[in-house]
């Protein structure tokens, strides 16, 4: 016997600047385990953070007051 | 007195003189250091591996190093269980692979499955699809509709082994060659999607950590 279940797909714009920031869970988890990685050890908790704003389409432009924030697109920033 | 008046504005001109060009040196540095990271986070995103050297990049996760891999799902776990404030046993996570031909859980790379799912649900499978050809998130929750006519009944004091919602979070970019995605489920408790999205939000680092395991992999044995 199923169950029927409802989706939706996830865009970036939905997601808030609160929900994008990372928990301590993964900073801890970082910490924990980069320097075992070559990748981690080369991209730290910094450029992840960048990476995840970068592939969800929000990006800060600047770290002054709200609204101040750029909408660009994930394409646009690796053409850049 | 003028010599030595004249001596100490000197010194103090040179001092002067001397923070400045440090001061725009460092300016500089840091600027081309940015400049370099940047290009190197680019250069990542634009990498483009074998598939062969992401299929071994999927059996090295099977193998030897997958702890590595499985203290990832782990903490994910741990993290949307904490964000949906949910007892840790009552959120699973799988690690699905051979996105979009045919598609199966990673061995090993299971947290809170009572028995190894060899097999995918149909929900697990349609949505880890979707998720994989749009390389989005995708949030899937139990119909209200159809569980007084569809659902079997649980037996008191049993937990419903069946997920209330499932989170199924691409690893990559979109329509990949042999994509993951990472399936996080929900048990019991209802969620709306909305109070899924912060838990998505997390996921994503997650999902971003894996990735890099596999590109880092990759790059190693091309």
């Amino acid at each position: 016997m199923t169950r029927k279940f409802d989706e939706a797909v996830v865009s970036g714009t939905e997601l808030s600047d609160q929900d994008l920031e990372p928990s301590d869970l993964f900073t801890h988890l970082v910490g924990k385990i980069g320097p075992q990685t070559a990748a981690l050890g080369t991209f730290g908790l910094g450029a992840i953070k960048e990476l995840v704003r970068q592939r969800v389409g929000l990006v800060e432009a600047t770290r002054s007051n709200k609204g101040l924030r750029l909408l660009e697109g994930w394409a646009k920033l690796r053409r850049g | 007195m003028n010599l030595l008046a004249t001596s100490g504005l000197t010194e103090v001109l040179l001092a002067i003189a001397i923070g400045a060009i440090v001061s725009v040196a460092a300016s500089v540095a840091v600027a081309l250091i940015t400049v370099r990271q940047r290009r190197q986070i680019a250069d990542l995103a634009r990498a483009s591996l074998s598939l062969e050297a992401v299929k071994l990049a999927t059996s090295l996760a099977e193998g030897k190093d997958s702890g590595l891999i499985h203290q990832v799902l782990e903490s994910a776990v741990a993290d949307v269980a904490a964000d949906q404030q949910l007892s840790m046993r009552l959120v699973r996570a799988a690690l699905i692979a051979n996105l979009p031909d045919s598609p199966r859980v990673l061995k090993h790379q299971t947290v809170n499955f009572d028995q190894l799912p060899v097999e995918l649900s149909r929900i697990q499978n349609d949505a880890a699809l979707r998720a994989a050809e749009s390389g989005k998130p995708v949030i899937s929750l139990q119909s209200l509709q159809e569980e007084s006519a569809a659902a079997e009944p649980v037996e008191r004091g049993q937990i419903d082994p069946l997920p209330q919602w499932v989170i199924s979070m691409p690893v990559g970019q979109a329509g990949g060659q042999d994509a993951w995605v990472m399936s996080v489920e929900g048990l019991v408790e209802r969620r709306a999607a909305d109070n899924l999205l912060s838990s998505v939000g997390r996921l994503l680092y997650y999902a971003e950590m894996l990735d890099l395991f596999r590109k880092d992999r990759g790059k190693k044995t091309e």
